[in-house]
């Protein structure tokens, strides 16, 4: 059969114009969320105590921080997204930019069980949801005695001693700053030193990595024995293949946390979200399906998922203030020096 | 000398062969590796995979947080191409004609969206549109999507129209036609197979398009590279694998349903250059 005329191509396509428009003006309140198994958590767990409470759905938008950013900084006081998760630095230049509403304690009462420590850098404009901490993995089979601290690790990578087969986050990642704050804080605060290790471990790198997809792909195809990476992730990668482990070296790891803000200009309805993100049963829930720590001091986490999350004393909360005030010169230097 | 020919002719074949053959793998490669990680039954990308099961495939295809960017961008990308090529017929024609006064600026001015980085054009239409309400609305969506599809559409329209014998149009003028009459049935037939190749090269760019999307979509609005996106930055699953499977087929049954409708050859440029 052959169709000649362009018209029928046409009258196809307009046909999707119609459809494809969705009509009418949106009445959900509109959240954001991180994509896979994190979506899944915002819809059982934060989504359906919101229906509970308001007998409406929330439109769950999977949007990376600096989208949200974007978004809120064309559209100010008219926010297309009345929920944000957003990183550490952009949830502080979000509220420094007048983009955020402080925190409500009477409108989100699960606030008061949220300790103080994952809100006070951020001024009252955001809180921690969940956080994590980035850690080591090594495969078992080749590293049969991995070092017990940061240091020596560092050490051993830059005398060759696992050869090209290791990989560290790079300085151009999102938490790669808040990786090189934590090297400083193992050196006495030495920016120098660290940019030396940078460069002394760098003829024995695969790679710095920038795409966390990457990274464990490598680790997983096993072209790499040793990968600095996220705990909740390592942890559930060495829960499926027993050749890989994943610990903490000492003296711990730096905190990497999802914040929670309402945008300025957002619905009051906004804050009732909010409050059930931060509900105990809800954050154990997200805690069981993401695998990382949460924030609510009221959440007992059963035995089988403390064992593999990492613990608050064992974490420590960068110095954003001087994270966000470095960066621009730690870039410059990494670029020059090691790229 | 000319006993050495048929041996290098042999060996130009060879190496001409050699060539292609190599630039095949690098084409074909990728794809076959994304289709053999589709099929893995492995929680994480790996490849070889360790098995074979159907796990992914069924995931994402009654996964809706796939499946409806994935209709999202069928009928973005068929909206984006159907008024992209309303709007680049008329303009290519008149270009092509040169019946409007600076029409080299004009066919400039309408291609200048492809001398733009994607993401500075994606973060101008976001705060240009959120002046009218529109910065993550469905038409917002879609005029990001015209703008970039555009130049596509008028670049192969006016290929074809700068190739039409005048004197076709000018014969319809002297038997009577109105100058609408004549462009139904004279003009716009014979530029028939420009508008379905730059529509068809539309809705492929629209189909794949991530930063205009990335900015501009809601949770509504969301387009599959925008879900895949959002999905590997925190998954290392490979239901990415999966979705990009089923995209693949996708446009293969597409293509086929044109070519089995049209015929691809038919429609294309190429055509229309041999004749």
């Amino acid at each position: 059969m052959r169709v000649r005329s362009p018209l029928v191509i046409g009258a196809i396509l307009a046909s999707a114009l119609a459809v494809a428009v969705p009509a009418g003006a949106q009445e959900k309140i509109v959240v954001t969320s991180s994509g896979g198994v994190w979506l899944e958590s915002a819809k059982q767990n934060f989504a359906s105590c919101f229906k509970e409470r308001t007998g409406q759905e929330p439109e769950i938008q999977t949007t990376a921080s600096n989208e949200i950013m974007a978004k809120l900084r064309a559209s100010p006081g008219k926010p297309p997204i009345h929920v944000a998760v957003l990183s550490e630095i952009d949830a502080i230049r979000a509220g420094r930019e007048g983009l955020l509403d402080k925190l409500d304690f009477q409108k989100v009462p699960n606030l008061k069980d949220v300790p103080e420590v994952f809100r006070k850098q951020w001024d009252n404009f955001a809180t921690i949801q969940n956080f994590g901490a980035m850690i080591v993995m090594v495969n078992g089979d080749v590293v049969k005695d991995p070092p017990k601290d940061w240091k020596t690790l560092i050490d051993q990578v830059e005398g060759g001693k696992y050869g090209k087969r290791v990989s560290f986050p790079s300085l151009t990642m999102p938490w790669g700053p808040m990786f090189t704050w934590f090297l400083t804080t193992l050196y006495d605060g030495s920016e120098d030193v660290v940019f030396q290790k940078y460069k002394a471990m760098l003829p024995n790198m695969a790679k710095y990595w920038v795409s966390p997809v990457e990274a464990l792909n490598m680790f997983a195809a096993k072209e790499i024995d040793v990968l600095v990476y996220w705990d909740g992730r390592a942890y559930a990668f060495a829960g499926e293949n027993p050749w890989a482990k994943a610990y903490i070296p000492e003296p711990g790891a730096f905190q990497s946390a999802a914040m929670l803000a309402k945008p300025k200009g957002a619905p009051e309805l906004a804050w009732q979200y909010m409050d059930c993100v931060l509900s105990p049963k809800a954050q154990l829930g997200h805690s069981q399906m993401v695998k990382y720590p949460i924030v609510n001091s009221k959440v007992v986490y059963p035995d089988e998922l403390k064992k593999i999350l990492t613990p608050l004393e064992k974490v420590r909360q960068p110095d954003f203030a001087k994270i966000i005030e470095r960066v621009p010169a730690w870039l410059d230097r990494w670029n020059r020096e090691i790229r | 000398m000319i006993a050495l020919l048929p041996g290098w002719r042999a060996r130009r074949r060879l190496l001409a062969a050699l060539y292609v053959g190599v630039a095949a793998i690098f084409i074909l490669a990728p794809l076959a590796v994304v289709m053999i990680v589709a099929f893995t039954s492995a929680s994480f990308v790996s490849f070889p995979p360790p098995g074979y099961s159907l796990r992914w495939l069924a995931k994402v295809m009654g996964d809706a947080a796939f499946m409806r960017p994935l209709l999202n961008s069928v009928l973005l990308g068929l909206a984006a191409a159907a008024v992209a090529a309303v709007l680049a017929v008329p303009a290519a024609v008149a270009i092509g004609r040169r019946s409007v006064r600076w029409s080299a600026e004009l066919e400039a001015f309408l291609l200048a969206p492809l001398s733009l980085p994607a993401l500075i054009m994606a973060l101008a239409l976001l705060f240009f549109l959120a002046r009218f309400g529109l910065a993550t609305s469905g038409w917002g969506l879609l005029i990001g999507h015209v703008v970039i599809t555009l130049p596509y559409v008028l670049r192969t329209v006016l290929a074809v129209q700068r190739g039409l014998d005048a004197s076709l149009v000018e014969a319809a003028h002297v038997l009577g036609a109105t100058p609408a009459r004549a462009f139904l049935s004279v003009t716009l037939p014979l530029l028939r197979p420009g508008i379905v190749a730059g529509s068809l090269f539309a809705f492929l760019i629209s189909f794949d398009e991530l930063a205009v999307a990335l900015l501009l979509s809601s949770a509504t609005t969301a387009t599959l590279p925008v879900a895949i996106l959002n999905h590997v930055a925190h998954n290392y699953d490979p239901a990415v694998a999966a979705i990009s499977l089923v995209k693949i087929v996708l446009v293969i049954v597409v293509l086929l349903t044109l070519e089995r409708l049209y015929g691809l050859d038919r429609l294309m440029l190429s055509r229309v250059r041999r004749a």
